[in-house]
C-alpha cells in the first residue's frame, strides 16, 4: 500500500481556524479598548464628582467634621445627635406634609390636563404650552413671583380675596399657611408631567375603547379599565420621581421663608444645607444626606410593592 | 502594508480623542493662576477676594500708584461656604476680606491658614492707639492679630424717609445728629414715635408702617436691643469660648419681647412675611417710615430719597459694636509680608481713607480727623454718629460714657449659626403667638446648650 502525503489540504484546513480566532479575539479587545477610551471622560467625571463625594460622604457621617479641621473619628454619635434634635424631626415631618400632598397632587393634576388635552381642540398646541410652561419656569424666578403673589398686605392673592370679603391668610408669614403656600407653588407646576402622560395616553389602543364602548362602558368606566390601567407604567414612574423631587425641595424655601417663620417651612434639604453649610458640621450633614437616602430607598420600595398589584405592563400577555 | 492601512482610522481617531480629553483636563488642572512675580522677587501683582461689587474699583487704582501692585479682583455674592471652601481646598486668593460674623469659625483655626500682624504692624510703627479699637480685640485670637479692620464697627441706626416725617408732622423732633436731643431717646420714647408714624385706615388695613424689619435685619437688631438691655447670647463672647448659651437669662427675654411687641401689640412693624416680595422691604417702597440698619451710606441704593438718620434708641444702656470686616492674608502667599503691607497701607493710607469714607464706611484708623474733614452729607452725618459712643474717636466725649461693647458676630465658637436661628425663631414664634417669650427663650437655651456641647466635644 502506498502511503500518499496528503499533508498539505489538511495542514491548511487545521491552521486556518486557529488563525482565524486570533483575529477575532484581538478584534474584539481592539472594540473593548476603544470603547473604554471613549468612556473614559464620562467614568472619570463619574468617579471624580459622584462616586467619591459618595463614599467620602459616608466616611464624614461617622466624623465629628468642622470646615476647617480634620475629620475626627465619632462613631455612631451624629446619629445619636439627630434622633435627640427637634428640628430633624420637624424638617422630617414638614416634607413629610409636604411630599404627602404634592406627589399626588401632582400626578392627578397632571393626568387630567393631560386627558383634557388628549382631544382634537383647536389652538390644542397652544393649550399645551400654556399648561405646562409653568414647569419651565426656573426655580428662583418662581419663589420672587409667589412671594409677591402671596404678600398678605400687597399681593395678588389676598387682593382678590379682599374682593370678595374674604380677609387672606398671612401665607409665607404665618406657619399655618406657609406649607399650604409652598404646595400650591409646587402643584402651578403640576404640568411638568402633562408630557408623558400625554404620551402614555396616545399609546393606548384605539381597539381597547372601541371594544368597551360596543359591551356599553361609559366614558368612567373606560377610563378605570382601560385609560388608568394601559397607562399605569407612566404613573409610577412620575409618582417615583416626585417623591424623590418632592423630598428635595430647597431652593424657594431658601429664597422666601429660610425656614421659617418659627421652622415652619424647614425642609430636610434646608435643615441639611444649613448644617452644613451654615453651622460648617459636615460630619452630621452627612449623616443627615445618608439617612435621606434611606428614606428615600425605603419609599421607592413601597412603591414598587404597591405597583405589584397596581401597574400593568402590556408586553406579552401584560404582568 | 496597503496603503488603507497607513491612515488612521476612524475608531482610531475617536478612541485618541476621547484619550486626550481627560489628559487636557488633568493638565489644565495642575496650573492656577494667582500672583506674577517681577525679576527682584516682589510680586507685581496679587490676588484678592471680597463680596464688596464695584466698591473696591474706586480704591485699586490709587493703591496701584502706592503700591506698584495690580490686584485681580475674584468677587463673589456674600456667602460664607465661598470663602471657606478655597481656604480649606488651598485655592484661596493672596489675601482676602472676610467678615467678623465667621470670627468664631475662622479665628480659633486662624493659625492653620492666616498670617498674623503683630510683628509687621511693629515694623512699620503703625500708631497702634489711632485704631478706634485695638485690632487686637476685634480679629485677635490666642494673642495674635489676624487681620486689620477695614472699618469701624457700624451700629444699627435708624434710617428715616425724611418727606414722609416732615408731611406727618414728626421730623422736628427726632434726636437727629446736631440737635439738642441727639441720642437721647431711650425705647420707650421710640415706640411713641412709630405709633405716631404707623397710619391705618378704617378697614383695618395699614397705609404706612413706622419701622421696617426684615431679612439680614435681625440678627444686628437684636444684638444690639440685646446688649441695651446689658445682656449677651452666650458667656465669653469675645474669646470665642462659650461653654453655655444666655439664651434663657432675663436680658434675652425681655430682648425678645421688645422686638416682638413691634409686630403685636403696637404693630408698627410690617407682619412676617411681608418683607421679602419688596425689593429693599416697605422702607425703599415708601410703605414704612423708617428703618434700622448697620450705619453706611451704602445701606440703602443712592439716591432712593431723602433720609435723615438718629443713633438706635436704647433701653439701659448705650452700646457700640465690635466687629468690622477684616483684611487677612493667606498662609500660602510666599510673599505675605508683601501683602500685609499693601493691607497696612490701605487702612493707614489718608487720600485712601478719605476716598473710602465717601464710598464705603468710616475708615477703622484715626477716623475722626477724616470724617470731620470730609464734606457735608449723608456719609458725613453717619460717620459722626456711628462715632459718637466710640471713646477718644468722638466729638461729643460725653456721648461715650458707660458705653458696653458687643460683638457684632452670633453666638461664639461652637453654636453661631444655632443660635441666629434661635433668635429668629424665639422672635416669630412669639409674634405668631405660639409661645411667651420665656417659654421660647428657655426651649431654644436647653437645645442651644446641647449643641454648643456637641461640639465643644467634638473639639476636644
Amino acid at each position: 500500500m502506498t502511503v500518499t502525503n496528503a499533508a498539505p489540504p489538511a495542514a491548511v484546513a487545521v491552521s486556518s481556524p486557529v488563525r482565524k480566532t486570533r483575529r477575532r479575539r484581538t478584534l474584539r479587545q481592539r472594540e473593548a479598548l476603544a470603547a473604554y477610551l471613549c468612556l473614559l471622560p464620562w467614568l472619570i467625571g463619574l468617579l471624580v464628582f459622584t462616586a467619591y463625594p459618595l463614599v467620602a460622604s459616608l466616611y464624614y457621617a461617622f466624623t465629628d467634621y468642622s470646615i476647617l479641621s480634620s475629620p475626627k473619628w465619632a462613631g455612631l454619635q451624629n446619629f445619636r445627635q439627630m434622633f435627640k434634635d427637634p428640628l430633624f424631626f420637624t424638617s422630617l415631618r414638614v416634607t413629610a406634609e409636604y411630599c404627602g400632598v404634592v406627589v399626588p397632587g401632582t400626578v392627578i393634576i397632571g393626568y387630567m390636563m393631560a386627558l383634557l388635552l388628549n382631544h382634537r381642540l383647536p389652538l390644542l398646541r397652544l393649550w399645551r404650552t400654556i399648561y405646562f410652561l409653568p414647569s419651565m419656569v426656573p426655580a428662583i424666578a418662581g419663589a420672587f413671583l409667589w412671594s409677591w403673589i402671596f404678600n398678605s398686605q400687597y399681593g395678588v392673592a389676598n387682593g382678590l380675596l379682599g374682593d370678595l370679603g374674604i380677609t387672606g391668610p398671612q401665607w409665607f408669614g404665618s406657619e399655618t399657611w406657609v406649607l399650604p403656600a409652598f404646595m400650591i407653588m409646587t402643584l402651578w407646576g403640576a404640568g411638568s408631567g402633562l408630557v408623558l402622560y400625554l404620551a402614555a395616553l396616545q399609546q393606548v389602543p384605539s381597539a381597547l375603547y372601541e371594544a368597551a364602548q360596543i359591551d356599553g362602558a361609559g366614558p368612567l368606566r373606560r377610563l378605570v379599565h382601560i385609560t388608568l390601567p394601559m397607562t399605569s407604567p407612566v404613573i409610577l414612574f412620575t409618582v417615583v420621581t416626585g417623591i424623590i423631587s418632592s423630598f428635595q425641595i430647597f431652593t424657594a424655601a431658601l429664597v422666601i421663608t429660610k425656614g421659617g417663620p418659627n421652622n415652619g417651612s424647614l425642609f430636610y434639604i434646608l435643615n441639611l444645607y444649613n448644617s452644613g453649610w451654615v453651622n460648617f458640621q459636615e460630619g452630621y450633614a452627612s449623616a443627615l444626606a445618608w439617612v435621606l437616602v434611606l428614606i428615600m430607598v425605603a419609599l421607592t420600595l413601597v412603591a414598587f410593592l404597591i405597583a405589584r398589584k397596581t401597574v400593568f405592563y402590556n408586553s406579552n400577555g401584560g404582568r | 502594508m496597503s496603503p488603507t492601512q497607513s491612515r488612521i482610522t476612524r475608531r482610531q481617531f475617536l478612541a485618541a480623542t476621547a484619550a486626550s480629553v481627560p489628559a487636557a483636563a488633568l493638565l489644565a488642572a495642575c496650573g492656577s493662576g494667582s500672583s506674577s512675580a517681577s525679576s527682584n522677587g516682589k510680586p507685581t501683582s496679587m490676588t484678592f477676594s471680597n463680596w464688596w461689587g464695584t466698591q473696591f474699583a474706586h480704591f485699586l487704582p490709587e493703591m496701584e500708584k502706592l503700591t506698584g501692585i495690580k490686584i485681580h479682583q475674584q468677587l463673589y455674592s456674600y456667602n460664607s461656604a465661598k470663602f471657606f471652601t478655597p481656604l480649606v481646598s488651598g485655592t484661596a486668593p493672596d489675601f482676602f476680606l472676610a467678615d467678623s460674623a465667621w470670627n468664631g469659625t475662622l479665628l480659633p483655626e486662624a493659625s492653620k491658614y492666616l498670617v498674623p500682624f503683630d510683628e509687621r504692624l511693629k515694623a512699620k510703627k503703625v500708631d497702634m492707639s489711632k485704631w478706634d479699637v485695638p485690632p487686637g480685640s476685634e480679629e485677635g485670637y490666642g494673642g495674635n492679630t489676624w487681620g486689620l479692620s477695614l472699618f469701624v464697627a457700624q451700629d444699627v441706626i435708624c434710617f428715616v424717609n425724611t418727606e414722609m416725617a416732615d408731611k406727618d408732622g414728626l421730623l422736628k423732633e427726632l434726636p437727629v445728629w446736631g440737635s439738642p436731643s441727639f441720642d437721647t431717646w431711650k425705647w420707650d420714647k421710640y415706640v411713641d414715635w412709630l405709633k405716631a408714624g404707623t397710619k391705618t385706615m378704617r378697614n383695618g388695613k395699614v397705609e404706612q408702617y413706622g419701622i421696617s424689619i426684615g431679612g439680614a435685619a435681625w440678627g444686628g437688631l437684636f444684638s444690639a436691643v440685646l446688649a441695651g438691655f446689658g445682656g449677651s447670647l452666650v458667656n465669653n463672647e469675645f474669646t470665642y469660648n462659650e461653654t453655655k448659651s444666655l439664651f434663657d437669662t432675663e436680658p434675652v427675654i425681655e430682648t425678645v419681647q421688645a422686638l416682638s411687641d413691634l409686630f403685636n401689640r403696637y404693630k408698627v412693624a410690617a407682619p412676617l412675611g411681608v418683607e421679602t416680595a419688596v425689593t429693599g422691604g416697605t422702607f425703599l417702597a415708601k410703605r414704612a417710615l423708617s428703618a434700622t440698619n448697620n450705619s453706611t451710606p451704602s445701606a440703602y441704593p443712592a439716591g432712593s430719597f431723602p433720609m435723615t438718620y438718629f443713633h438706635l434708641p436704647y433701653h439701659e444702656n448705650k452700646v457700640h459694636c465690635h466687629g468690622a470686616n477684616m483684611l487677612s492674608v493667606n498662609k500660602r502667599f510666599s510673599a505675605a509680608d508683601v501683602a500685609q503691607d499693601w493691607i497696612i497701607t490701605f487702612c493707614t493710607n489718608t487720600a485712601v481713607r478719605k476716598n473710602f469714607l465717601q464710598v464705603s464706611s468710616v475708615p477703622a484708623y484715626d477716623p475722626l480727623p477724616i470724617v470731620q474733614a470730609s464734606p457735608s452729607g449723608d456719609s458725613k452725618t453717619i460717620a459722626l454718629i456711628n462715632l459718637s459712643r466710640i471713646k477718644g474717636k468722638s466729638s461729643i466725649p460725653a456721648n461715650t460714657k458707660d458705653v458696653k461693647a458687643y460683638p457684632y458676630w452670633i453666638g461664639g465658637r461652637y453654636a453661631p449659626a444655632d443660635t441666629l436661628t434661635a433668635l429668629q425663631s424665639t422672635v416669630q414664634s412669639v409674634i405668631l403667638g405660639k409661645n411667651t417669650a420665656k417659654e421660647a427663650c428657655q426651649a431654644a437655651a436647653k437645645q442651644l446648650n446641647e449643641k454648643i456641647a456637641n461640639a465643644r466635644r467634638a473639639a476636644q
